[in-house]
Order: structure tokens, then sequence, then C-alpha cells
């Protein structure tokens, strides 16, 4: 079955770089993109939706902080199992650890480099789910 | 015997005979009727002396007796005058009545006192011939003793000397006017200068009046040898009106004569008399005449002498007078009208050359609307090989005709001063050879042949290589033009302290009469042959100029019919040795071009064929350009080229563009320069002060061409400038250029002074030489006052002037280097008026455009002004280090509080910089890469540099920022600590830097080191940071080399583990050795060694952080060692 990433960012730009990169990726996975952590929490909820393999987290938005949107997503009993990368500008070491604290599976600084976006997603995209965490923490 | 006597029986005495008529008289005289009594009674003293009297040449007269009865002589008779004969025998003082009381003195002293008298030149008014007379005479009073031997008579010897005062003082006064004329330079001066002459001499001239003819009809009242206005005097007299003195004027002009006005007293009123007793009766009207064709040049009027006769002699003294002031007024006005004639030529020569300089501007525009067109249609490969061909013979035709604008353009600068050479030193030998070879196929399609011979030239030549090119090209294009066939030859040789470039023909040469006129302005020689007779003859004046302007000569040696040769000349140490500018490649392929073209019939592909990829970036969304320009064909002809592309709004003045920019806030602005109501650089200036407009990127368009031009309008702010005529793909090109260029700045711009504003330090931006505050911090106001964006610094805050900070930002623009100011005092004014010391860390930091010049400096300021006047304070104490100790840790819980807030402030700042600030230059990264990468074979190489530039310095940005960011953020208090293996570290820290130490081929040697206790992340900046450094600042010969050697050692009864790591690089100067740890200090250039200098200062901070401490030591050139002290827990 094909993977599903959901990508949460308001930033159209970075949402289509991610969705360039991905195209890039054999076999094809499917992509979502959500503008706010509103409509992302609305897409999650509905029970008619697949449940994406992976989501990817920005933290600056309008609305809802990334933080807000993980932490009602980790308390919702139907979502709390979903994986979540933060995906953000950010390098800081405080928010890492907080990623990890709030149960996210890391924190990914999104790249300055397009091809190397690209290798991160080729990388996720083929690692079975037990190992995600492990391998989301390398980057 | 004798004549016949009166009385017939006296016989004649002897002394009494000859004597001539006064003998006769005396003989005749019946002398009982006087006092005398008859001739035998008179005593032998009066015989004798009669008898000297009689005998003598020299006018001599008797007085005899108490009356002195006066007996004298022939020659006496003239002085005598009129009162001859009746004056013989008659007492002295009857006869000189009108002088007895100048003699009657003398006289007495003769008579009574025996003492003889000689007065020399006398003047004596006396009345010699019916009229009181001005003499002088020299003379004589003798006693004679009669025969009792007391004195009983006098003898007076005379001469007169009346005419010999009288020429003298003439004489002088003609001399001094001759001397005092010689020089005037303007008519009001020779008037002057002759009144103050004649002035001199009172007795010829009493009073005298100098009258100007104006228009030939108003004499108008010049100067006068007195002070005093007398009404009387006419100041204007209208030579037409009835008055006498009118009168006389007129008749003297006219008649070129004298003219007598009498009875002044009664006409002028009481005039001045110099120095005689009573004024003047009459006067003499003389004409200055001019001796050509107007009537005259004034008057003189001389109040006459009253005591002389105006006869020949003494009118023949005016005429003289006269005539002098003429000839010198003539000579005044000769001069006058020379200079005048100078001045006219002087300005028709300028006029020329303003004519034609305008001319050749004129045609520029038209010429633009010309070639642009015809070469879209050249280019255009739908249309017939026919229809092209001629659009083909239009362009070249145009292309000739800019040519032949662009020489006299030139010339013209040339003759009006304004074409300055920038010199550079060049290889004059290749260059030559270069420029040469630019004719070698048309000389040999035409059957000739080129031949270079150079010798080698060791030294560089300073030339000015545009220059130079218009000479080598112009001479060659002249030979190709006058020969038919042969050889032409270029010669380059070097002879003592010249150069010598030759340029041989074998053509029709120049015919000897013609050789000498040939370097001269618009000179063609007659029916001169050669392949065509087009020319304006300013090619080879213009040459000659040219190679004056390098301090050469040129010279020609010419056979007609057999060819020529032009020599340039030029010294090799010449003293202009500025380094020149490097012109565009573009310019000077077309200058070549034309001249080549010329030559041949032929079109060389000169421009490069740009890809249309370009604009298709663009294409996604479409942008606005605003067009300003009063000519409406160019609006045209501009708005139709980017309309395909862009949205266009033209205008046709500044005023016009000024409202529309407002009113839609164009992406672009491109505006000509001469425009009506308001101009380009009016309208600059206009929406550079104004906030919505500021940042509109402006190209300017202009037929000003030049680099001084172009130099003006880049300093007055516009982003670009293009001279008319300029070809569409230029125009085109550099509009989507700017408009990217500008697009991609305006958001990163945005955002930093978003951030900027919320930070607690200050920072300004300043942009241009002038330090025009682009941005200005809100924290700065208190200082300075107001806001003062907008505004040139000194400007803004002149009473900074004086305190080094506007010497310091020069020195940053200049130089390009960054400047820390540490504890910088600096005084402002405060609200009431009182001059405040305020202290603050500064940091000066240039910023640069995508060419890497220098375009503004940016200020980053925090105020310490609390923690230097504590320790000021401290300072002044005498218990010192008590004092210091206590106010220490005073002033440390001050800075505490303080620091913590702004550290707070700081953090805040921090963390919302770390991903604010980021995220547009990471998408500009992103970006700018993808296009190199993906994209590159559609680029153009101008776009891959542009992309190149635009990426390093989104990078320095980068680490920039992230620089700055992990420099603030280490105040933070809660940074984890845990026990850290530095090996790991080490390793880690290989890991990462695994491409450098590759490509650098580099070794790293540790020993075994311990574990400490800290925070990981910053001990791995540590030690990232030494190491980074130390692969950076290597040697290029070398491959770098680092050891890291730890031991164990106490420092204060402490237990410290001692970090040394040392490498092989460049080192550096001792007396750097704590600079180094200064934020943005860096000891090298940044072109050679990339770095933020921030990179040792967080170092620093770390290991202070950590309780310990670092230091450095190192040799320039033998490496450089870090010992680093850490505490053990």
């Amino acid at each position: 079955m094909a993977k599903f990433f959901l990508l949460v960012d308001d930033d159209r730009d970075d949402a289509e770089l991610f969705g360039e990169a991905l195209s890039t990726i054999e076999p094809p996975l499917e992509f979502l993109h959500a503008q706010d952590g509103i409509m992302a929490l609305e897409f999650l909820r509905n029970p008619g939706n697949k449940t994406p393999d992976l989501i990817f987290l920005d933290l600056n938005m309008p609305e809802m902080s990334g933080w807000q949107c993980l932490v009602r997503i980790k308390n919702d009993n139907s979502l709390k199992n979903a994986s979540v990368v933060m995906y953000s500008t950010s390098s800081h070491q405080r928010d890492k650890e907080l990623a990890i604290e709030l149960g996210a599976l890391g924190f990914i600084t999104k790249p300055t480099d397009y091809k190397k976006l690209r290798d991160i997603l080729k990388r996720i995209a083929s690692t079975s789910t037990l190992e995600l965490k492990k391998v989301i923490q390398e980057f | 015997m004798n004549p016949t006597p009166l009385k017939v029986d006296k016989p004649i005495p002897e002394f009494l005979i000859g004597g001539g008529e006064l003998g006769q008289r005396i003989r005749d005289y019946d002398w009982s009727t006087t006092s005398l009594g008859p001739v035998e009674s008179w005593p032998r003293s009066l015989r004798t002396c009669v008898q000297i009297m009689l005998t003598s040449r020299q006018p001599i007269w008797i007085g005899w007796g108490k009356e002195l009865i006066k007996l004298y002589n022939d020659p006496y008779k003239a002085i005598v005058g009129g009162k001859h004969p009746w004056a013989l025998g008659k007492p002295a003082s009857v006869v000189w009545k009108d002088i007895w009381k100048d003699i009657d003195p003398m006289l007495q002293q003769v008579m009574y006192e025996n003492e003889g008298t000689y007065v020399e030149a006398q003047l004596l008014i006396m009345e010699r011939n019916g009229y009181p007379e001005e003499t002088y005479y020299t003379f004589s009073y003798t006693p004679i003793a009669g025969d009792s031997g007391s004195t009983e008579g006098m003898i007076c010897f005379n001469t007169d000397d009346t005419d010999r005062i009288i020429s003298e003082r003439q004489l002088k006064t003609l001399t001094q006017l001759g001397k005092a004329l010689t020089g005037s330079q303007s008519s009001s001066e020779v008037f002057q200068r002759a009144v103050n002459t004649i002035k001199q001499n009172p007795y010829d001239f009493p009073f005298a009046l100098l009258y100007e003819l104006k228009n030939d009809e108003t004499a108008h009242l010049n100067s006068t040898t007195f002070e005093t206005a007398v009404q009387q005097i006419p100041l204007s007299v209208s030579l037409q009106s009835a008055d006498e003195m009118a009168v006389l004027f007129a008749s003297a002009s006219k008649q070129r004569m004298h003219q007598v006005m009498k009875d002044i007293q009664l006409k002028m009123g009481a005039m001045p008399s110099g120095v005689w007793q009573i004024p003047p009766g009459k006067a003499v009207i003389l004409p200055i005449s001019t001796g050509g064709q107007k009537e005259s040049y004034g008057f003189l009027v001389v109040g006459l002498n009253p005591f002389r006769l105006l006869d020949e002699k003494y009118l023949s003294f005016f005429e003289l007078i006269a005539d002098q002031i003429s000839t010198s007024l003539r000579n005044v006005f000769a001069l006058e009208e020379e200079r005048k004639r100078l001045e006219a030529l002087a300005e028709i020569d300028r006029a020329k050359t303003t004519f034609f300089s305008n001319i050749s501007h004129e045609f520029r525009t038209p010429l633009t609307l010309l070639l642009g067109p015809m070469e879209d249609l050249i280019n255009n490969r739908e249309l017939s090989k026919a229809v092209r061909e001629k659009a083909d013979v239009a362009f070249r035709n145009a292309q000739r005709m800019q040519k032949l604008v662009t020489l006299l353009l030139d010339f013209s600068r040339i003759e009006a001063g304004k074409m300055e050479a920038q010199f550079s030193p060049v290889d004059i030998v290749s260059v030559t050879r270069d420029l040469a070879s630019n004719f070698r196929s048309a000389i040999e399609k035409a059957g000739m042949q080129l031949q270079i011979k150079a010798e080698r030239i060791d030294r560089p030549v300073y030339i000015d290589v545009d220059m130079w090119e218009k000479i080598i090209l112009n001479l060659l294009s002249n030979a190709f033009k006058y020969s038919d066939s042969g050889l032409i030859e270029v010669f380059i040789s070097k002879s003592n302290a010249t150069v010598e470039v030759a340029i041989k023909d074998s053509g029709i040469g120049i015919p000897a009469s013609e050789i000498d006129k040939i370097f001269e302005r618009f000179h063609r020689v007659q029916n001169g042959g050669g392949r065509s007779q087009e020319g304006t003859g300013i090619g080879l004046a213009m040459v000659k100029e040219l190679v004056k302007l390098h301090g050469g000569t040129i010279t020609v040696k010419s056979k007609l019919g057999e060819g020529s040769v032009f020599t340039i000349a030029l010294p090799l140490n010449n003293k202009m040795s500025e380094n020149g500018t490097v012109y565009s490649l573009k310019e000077r392929n077309s200058i070549s071009t034309a001249y080549v073209e010329e030559a041949l019939q032929w079109i060389p592909d000169a421009v490069i064929d740009e890809s249309k990829g370009q604009k298709s970036d663009l294409d996604k969304k479409k942008y606005t350009v605003l067009l300003a320009d009063d000519n409406a064909d160019l609006r045209r002809y501009v708005k139709r080229l980017l309309e395909s592309d862009y949205r266009v709004i033209a205008v046709e003045d500044g005023e016009q563009a000024f409202t529309k920019a407002i009113e839609h806030i164009p992406d672009l602005i491109l505006s000509d320069i001469m425009m009506p109501n308001l101009d380009g650089f009016e309208l600059l200036k206009k929406l550079k002060n104004n906030l919505s407009t500021r940042n509109i990127p402006l190209i300017f368009l202009s037929a000003r061409a030049g680099e001084e031009a172009r130099v003006e309008g880049i300093n007055a702010g516009a982003d670009d400038y293009l001279t008319k005529p300029f070809s569409s793909k230029e125009l085109l090109a550099r509009v989507s250029n700017h408009i990217a260029i500008s697009t991609a700045r305006r958001k990163t711009e945005k955002e930093f002074y978003k951030l900027f504003l919320q930070s607690p330090a200050h920072i300004h931006v300043m942009k241009g030489p002038e330090h025009l505050l682009e941005f200005f911090h809100p924290l700065g106001i208190p200082f300075t006052g107001k806001d003062i964006t907008g505004i040139k610094i000194r400007e803004a805050i002149p009473q900074m002037e004086g305190q080094g900070f506007f010497e310091l930002l020069d020195q940053v623009y200049k130089e390009g280097i960054t400047i820390h100011l540490n504890e910088s005092k600096a005084t402002f004014i405060n609200d009431e008026g009182k001059p405040i010391d305020h202290y603050f860390n500064i940091t000066y930091m240039p910023y640069l455009d995508l060419e890497d010049h220098v375009q503004g400096v940016l200020q980053f300021t925090i105020e310490v002004t609390d923690t230097v006047e504590l320790r000021l304070k401290a300072e002044e104490q005498s218990s010192w280090l008590e004092q210091q100790v206590e106010d220490r840790t005073k002033a440390l819980k001050e800075l505490n509080q303080s620091l913590k807030i702004s550290n707070e402030d700081l953090q805040q700042f921090a963390h919302v910089a770390s991903h604010d600030l980021k995220e547009p230059i990471r998408k500009i990264k992103i970006y700018s890469n993808r296009l190199l990468e993906e994209y590159q074979q559609q680029l153009p190489e101008k776009a891959i540099s542009f992309l190149t530039k635009i990426l390093s310095a989104t990078n320095r940005m980068y680490s920039m920022v992230d620089g700055v960011l992990s420099y603030s953020t280490l105040t933070a208090a809660d940074q984890p600590s845990e026990l850290i293996d530095l090996n790991e570290v080490i390793k880690n820290i290989q890991a990462d830097l695994e491409v450098l130490i590759q490509e650098k081929k580099a070794v790293i040697k540790s020993d075994s080191l311990p574990k400490l206790e800290g925070s990981p992340v910053l001990l791995y900046q540590l030690f990232y940071n030494l190491i980074n450094n130390s692969l950076k600042f290597s040697k290029v010969e070398e491959a770098p080399m680092i050891e890291i050697h730890s031991s164990n050692i106490k420092w204060e009864g402490n237990p410290f583990v001692k970090i040394v790591l040392k490498d092989n690089g460049i080192g550096f100067e001792q007396e750097f050795a704590e600079k180094i740890f200064s934020t943005f200090t860096r000891l090298n250039s940044k072109d050679k060694y990339e770095g933020t200098g921030l990179g040792l200062a967080l170092c620093k901070k770390i290991v202070k952080r950590h309780g310990g401490s670092v230091s450095a030591s190192a040799e320039k050139n033998r490496g450089a060692e870090f010992m680093i002290l850490l505490p053990v827990k």
C-alpha cells in the first residue's frame, strides 16, 4: 500500500517544494497538504479519511501553532497514536527536546537545500514505522 | 660829423655816440627839463653807464636821481613795449606804475642800502603791449655812485625770460600728459588722467573742463580741474540746442577748430582763476578729434590765462594737449575693439562646439528609434531575404551615422575640456595588435595585406584604452580608405623614453601643401581620392587631441602617390598612472564594429543572441513598469517592447511619473533625465523621500553618455543607467533583472526590518557614501531627538560632527572593514539643551551588493553608559581597590539586573529571529540553488553568475544570523549540564567536517581526552569552532595538521583540565592574541578567509560559562596554539 504523508504548513512555497520532492520518490506516495492546524484536525478527525503514515507539522502557523496542534492530536484518543514529526526552520536544541516530550517522533529542521529535502523524504519513505523514530533523530 | 642835434650850438658828447634810435632820442632830448639837468652837468658815472648802455646789446635801463629818471637803450624797447618813446626821461615810478609794487622794494634796497639785487625769472604782470601781460624777467639792479660817492642812480640789466619760462612750463605739461596717459585702459581713465595733469599747471589752465561727447549728440561733463560744483557750468550740452556753448561745441566739432567763448564770468559764473589774481574772461574750446568718422570724442574747455594773448603759439600748445588726449582715446578704443573682437571669436568658437554637441544629442534619440527596430527587422527570420537585405542597408547606414555622431560628440567634449582620460597600464603591443586585427579581414577581403611588426616592450604603457582604440581605429580606417592595394603596416617600437606606434600605408598619399593642415579641425584635403568621399574632417584633429591627452605627439610623413606614415610617440613615464575603469565589453564591441563596417559592408554578429528563457521566470506574474519620457516616439517604442511581458504605464514628465508611482507602486521605473516639469534627478529625489516609493528600482534612460553621467545617476540613487541608443535586448534584459532582484530583496528586507524593530539593540542601516538612513531604529530617537529615516547622517544629526563617528562611517564604507567600538563616548544634547555623555558598544559593518561593492553600513549599538559611568566614577576614588570592589559589586548587581532584562529580551528576540529570519533566507537559498542546478542549460552566463552571487550572499547572511543568534543565546542560564566524553565530541566534529578535512588533506591528532561536565551543545560548538578555524586558516602550501593535547593541572587549588589545540596554519601576530576573541574582529580580509568574526568570541563565551578560560598564542605564519582551561567538577 502506498504511503500517505500529511503536511501541515501555512507556507505555500514550502508545501510546493515538499510536494515536488515527494513526487521524485518511487514508489509514488500519496500527499496531502493542510494550510493550518484547524483544517488538519478536521481532516484527521473525519473517520472517512485515511490516517496518514506520517504527519509533518510546521511550528509557526496562524490561528494554531504547531505545538498546540501536536498537543491536541496527542490528547485526542482517536488520534494519539498517529506518527507526528515536527518540521520547522528552527534548529534549537530546546525545540528538539520539547517535540519528543510532547509525543512527536522528533524534530526535523527544514533543509536549506532542495536536494537534501529529497534525500530526507526518500529515507523516511523507505523506513519502516518501527525504525522511524530512530531515523528521524538522525536528521 | 654827427646827426643834427636839436640844440644846434652844442657838440655831441662822446658817450652819447651811437646807440641807434635811443641814442638819437637821448641826444635829442632836452634833459634840462628833468632833474637830470643838461647833459653837460651829468656826473661822470652816469655818463659812463649811459655809454655802456648805448653800446650794449642787452636791454638796459638806467634810473637816475631820486625820481629815477629813466634812460634806456634800443634792445630795451621790446620790454618797454608800447610805452616807448614816452617812457624816456620819465620817472620810473610813472613808467612802471603797473609793476611798481614789485620793483619798488628792490629799488629802495639799491638806492638806499647800496645793495645790488638780482632776480631770476620774476613774474611781472607788465603792460608791454597795451594789456597786462604775464612776463618773466631776469634782471639786476646795480647802484651807481655819483660824483659825491653816494648812490645817485641805478642801472638795470634785463633778460626777457618770458618765452623760456612759458615754453618750459608748457613742455612740462605736455610731457607729463604724455606719460600720464600711457597705459590708460578706458576712456574715463584717459579723461581723469588728463585732468589731473592739467591741474598741475594752473598758470596756463586756470580751469579746464572735459566734456565727453556721446552718441554724436550730447556732451557730458566728464571731469574738471576744480572741486566745487558750479551750477552755471552745464553738465550736459545737447549739440542741437541753440545755447552759445552748444553752438560753439558744434562748430568746434564740425570744423575741427578751436572756438572762443567770451565773457565767461557772466555766462559761467565765478570760475577759479588758477594762480592769477583775476579769473579768466575767455575760454577756449578745443575739439578732441577722433581722426576718423565720428565727430569728436569730446571737448576740452580751458579758461584762458587773462594775462596772455591767445596767439598762434599759445593756441598750438592747447591743440597739442587736445591731440594727446585724442590719441590716447583712440588707443583706448582700439584696445577695446580688439578685446571685443577676441571675445567675439571665442564666443563663436564656443557656440560652434555647443552647436555640434547639441546636434549630436538631438541625433541620438531618433537614432535609437532607428537602430532598434532595424535590428529587429534584420533578425526577423519571417521576412524575405530581399526585405532583410534592404533593412540591412538601412541599418548599416544608421550605424555609420551613429559613428559620425559619436565622433562629433567626442570631439566637442574634448574641445570643451570635458573628456578626461582614465589611464591604465597595458601591454601596448597586445592591445594595439588586438585593435588592428579587427581590420584584418576587411583589409584582406579588399585584396590588401596587414602586417603588424612589434618589438618587445617590457614595461606597461599607461593609456586610456577607449581613447587608444579610437586613435588606432581612426588611423587604420584612414589607411584603408586611402589605399587601393598593397600593404598596411603597423609598427610598434621603443626608443629611449618613448614608445612609437606607426601606421603605414601605400596609398594615395598627401600632397606636400596639405601636410601641415591635415590635423586641423574641419580640414579636408581637396579632391582627396580614396574609397569614399565621406568624412567630417574631424577624425585626425580628434586623434591629435587624444594623443595630446596622453602627453604624446603625432607626426605624418607622406609622398603623393606613394603612401603615408602616421607616427605616434608616447612618453613611457607619463605621470598619469591612475587605475582606469574597464568599459563594458559591449560598448567596445560596438565602437570597433562601427569602424569596421564602414570599411567593409559586412555585419559581424557582435550581439550575443540571448535566450528567451530568461523572461519565462516572470511569466507567472505580471509586473508593472512605469515609463517616463517626453518623447512620444520613444514612449511608443519602449511600450511596445515591454507590453508582451509587463503592464506598462507611460507618462510624459516627472510630475506625472511621481503621481502614478504613488498610485500604482510599480515594480520598476524607467525614466528619461531631461523632462519638463520635473526632471529625472528631481523625480528620483522625490521618490526616495517617500516611504512607499523609496525602494522601487529605477533605471535612467538618457542621451547623455559617458562614465561621469552614469556615475552621477547611480550616486543619485538610480539602480542602473542606459544610454540611448540602446538595443531592445539590452533594455529587456535589464528590466527583467532589476525586477527580479528587487522582488527578492524587498521580501528579505521587509523581514529583516520587522525583526530589527523588535531587537533591544539599536540596529541602523545606512546606504551610500553619504550614509542615508534606510532604516533608523526607534530606540535611537531619544538620542537624536527625532526619527531620521531617509536623511543622510550628517544632515540628520549635524550636532554630532567632530566626535569621530561620521569619519568611522566613511572609513567603513570606503575600506569595507568592520569597526568595533568598546565603550565609545558620544555626546548628545538633552531636552534642556545640556550636553550629556553616553557610552555605547558599537559595531559598524559594511554590507555589500551583488558585485561585492560596499553598498552601505550597518550599525549595531548597545548603550553601556551606566557601566562606564560607574567605572569612571570608581577610578576617581582614593581608596581605589576597596572602592573598586565595592562599586563593582554594586555595578554588577545593577548590571545583572539590566542584563537580565536585556537578556530576556534578547532571548525572545533570538527565538523569534531564529525562525523568522532564517525562513526567507532559506527560501532564497533553495530556489536559487534549484535554478542553478535544474535550469543550468537554459540560463545565460550572466544569470548564472547572478545566482551564484545571490547564493553566496545568502549563505553569508545565514551564517551571520546563526552566529549572532548563537552568541546572544549563550547568556541563557538554562543550559543542561552533563558528563561529556570529549573524545566523542572530537569524533563527531571530524565526521561533520569530513568534506573540508578531505579537501584540505588535513590530519587531526588528539590524545585521549578526559570526560568533563558541561553543556554538550556548547562544548561541541567550542571545539567545532576551533577546529574549523584551524582548517580555515591553514597555509596554502601545507596540509593542515591539528594536535590536541590534554593534561591535568591545579589552578588556585582547584582541579582543571588544560586542553591545548595546536595548528600549523597562518597564525597571527601575538599582539592580537587577545583581540581575536572580541566580537566581529577579523584579522584577515573577508575575501581571503571567510568568516563573521564571531567564532572565537563564541568560544570565549562558552569557556567562560563553564568557569574556565581560553587564551591564544601564535606567530605570524607559524601556526597558532589555543589553550583552554576547564574545571573538573
